[in-house]
């Protein structure tokens, strides 16, 4: 049998959704298993292997690309520490060296990443540029295909060269702990974008499956299933056919915006419900990617809240990175002798955001709407960063305090709006939709037209019930904890039979009323294709 | 020195109370557009140059903690 046969077999019954059974039920508790009855020695290596089974099944001869770049990672790092540790060169050299090995490490991994996922993309509008000249050119696509989670692991490869380089962490010698760390299988598909130091510890440890582990990591994936299964996979179905665009009014446009923010988040944070709960059962504690982002106070606060490793990662090595560079201080400096403190306040971190925000536009994909969704971002946030301090002097003047509820309800309306018009532009089948769709909202609303199509919109009655009361239910549990209400502990210390029975009553919500099956096809993971 | 960083401290956060808060950045309550400031404003006093990798929530959590940073990177 060859092995692209054998690829073919697996992929057959396998479906590589964290939310589909096969991965919580059949997979998952195979690889505890076999975890189990190892000794703590061998426990890592099983992991590794899971990563290896679980890639291949998914991208088959593309694992290869996987492979050399874990490959790559350890040795660079194990390089950077040699340098980091020869007495016998100065300060400087050693500072220049290690400097060197970085930018090699870090520019030949983003070029595989731009070569597998931006070539055509980049090649088929330099040939439209040119064309604009008249200069006569095309661009054949080559449809090259990424091998999974690789603007991950990607992420996180650079993350750990960076932090062996600054000397926060010790280059690890064995490649097998840079592999598992690259490749742990939970978090392969979409994150959380870990760091080294976050889950050596635990990781490379070949920690016991416990009750505890085992008991809260399942009934963090039953929240998972809730999220996807009940809520954004019952949506997807409808955000495909009204983002088709085939019912044209800005009524219809508005609804696309807001049902697609919804499901993208549930769809995101059920995921990485399901991934924390999948890891935290081998003893590894994943960061936490949402807090409650629509309880923020503005666009930057929104983005400390949601998709927090991406953030966090953008904040540590492009932002700062950015602003604290000599060329941005001196520059900063002349524009603070030039035009004053509040010029000289903004330079630097206006020069970084805007580097922060196209890259995290192109890291979603080769999409001008991506591209948009980045730069949309650069410029609320911008915006408010000037803004923030005379609003909060005409809050003083009208004896307003920023707790109040009514600055609560002008934050959450001005964010929800940010939010779903961002949502509305990044999901469009184009730019020139998007816009359209934007347009409409202003110029054709037609209330009635939504109203009339409604039913035929990919959901029915049932459907929205599921939906609202689910969401509604996601909702109350968020207002719980951002009000630090222990609903958690007060739960736990209902009696066992109570909290069977709850568990089990979850269980059968999601088996009756989630969405899969014939008609859900469509709903696979939507942060896996960035 | 404590004085000289605490006058830019409020300078560039007057609503904080930088002496007794310890969680200046784990906390959420420095943004990193304050930090960007407090940084080049550090710089430019103490004739030091505070790099990315300094930008740790250990390094700006608290007024000693900043005080430990600029000591330790004069001395280098």
């Amino acid at each position: 049998m060859s092995f692209d046969l054998f690829i073919e077999c697996i992929k057959l019954w396998w479906d590589p959704v964290y939310s589909s059974w096969m991965f919580f039920a059949l997979f998952l508790p195979a690889v505890i298993l076999i975890y189990s009855i190892c000794d703590s020695r061998k426990r890592p290596y099983v992991l590794l292997f899971s990563n290896w089974f679980f890639f291949i099944s998914m991208s088959g001869l593309l694992f290869a690309v996987h492979l050399i770049e874990t490959v790559f990672t350890w040795k660079m790092g194990v390089m950077i520490s040699r340098v980091s540790e020869d007495k016998n060169l100065k300060r400087k050299e050693r500072n220049a060296k290690k400097k060197k090995i970085l930018v090699i490490g870090i520019v030949a991994m983003i070029a595989v990443l731009f070569f597998l996922k931006y070539l055509d993309f980049t090649g088929s509008n330099i040939v439209r540029i040119l064309n604009i000249f008249r200069i006569p050119c095309e661009w054949k696509m080559l449809n090259i295909v990424a091998p999974v989670g690789i603007s991950y692991f990607t992420l996180e490869a650079i993350s750990y060269l960076t932090e062996v380089y600054w000397e926060n962490i010790e280059a690890e010698k064995q490649y097998m702990k840079v592999a598992l760390f690259m490749g742990f299988f939970p978090k392969l598909i979409e994150g959380p974008i870990s760091r080294f130091s976050d889950v050596s510890d635990t990781l490379f440890a070949g920690l016991p499956v416990n009750y505890e582990n085992l008991t809260s990591g399942y009934q963090r994936i039953l929240l998972g299933l809730f999220k996807k299964l009940l809520i954004a996979d019952h949506l997807a179905p409808a955000v495909d056919i009204v983002y088709k665009w085939e019912e044209k009014a800005g009524s219809v446009a508005l609804y696309a915006a807001i049902i697609f923010t919804v499901q993208e988040y549930m769809d995101f944070a059920g995921s990485i419900d399901i991934v924390i709960g999948a890891a935290r059962i081998f003893g590894v504690n994943l960061k936490e990617n949402f807090r409650q982002p629509f309880f923020a106070k503005n666009a930057s606060d929104f983005w400390h809240r949601w998709h927090i490793t991406l953030g966090t990662f953008f904040r540590d090595y492009i932002f700062y990175p950015v602003s604290v560079n000599k060329n941005v201080m001196k520059l900063t400096k002349k524009m603070k002798d030039r035009f004053g403190a509040e010029a000289g306040r903004l330079t630097a971190p206006s020069i970084a955001i805007f580097a922060v925000w196209i890259c995290n536009g192109i890291w979603h994909g080769p999409k001008w709407n991506y591209i948009f969704y980045g730069l949309y971002y650069f410029v609320w946030i911008f915006i408010e960063n000037i803004f923030e301090k005379p609003f909060l002097s005409l809050l003083e003047k009208l004896k307003l305090s920023e707790s109040s509820v009514s600055v609560k309800i002008f934050r959450f309306i001005k964010l929800f709006i940010i939010v779903i018009t961002g949502e509305m532009f990044f999901r469009a089948e184009s730019m020139s939709v998007a816009f359209e769709m934007f347009r409409y909202v202003f110029t054709d609303f037609d209330f009635h037209k939504l109203v009339k199509h409604l039913g035929d919109m990919g959901m029915d009655f049932h459907d929205y019930v599921t939906v609202i009361v689910a969401f509604t239910l996601i909702i109350i549990l968020s207002i719980l904890k951002e009000l630090n209400v222990p609903y958690r502990k007060a739960f736990m210390s209902l009696p066992r039979p109570a909290r069977w029975v709850a568990w089990y009553l979850l269980i059968m919500t999601i088996v009756i009323f989630g969405a899969y099956g014939s008609g859900y096809d469509a709903a696979g993971m939507i942060y896996a294709k960035f | 020195m404590r004085d000289k960083i605490l006058e830019i401290l409020t300078e560039v956060r007057p609503d904080i109370d930088f002496e007794n808060e310890t969680e200046l950045v784990s906390g959420n309550i420095l943004e990193s557009f304050d930090i960007v400031q407090i940084v080049a404003e550090l710089d430019d006093e103490f004739d030091i140059e505070i790099s990315p990798k300094d930008l740790t929530a250990d390094n700006f959590n608290s007024l000693e903690a900043l005080e430990e940073l600029i000591e330790r990177l004069q001395d280098e």
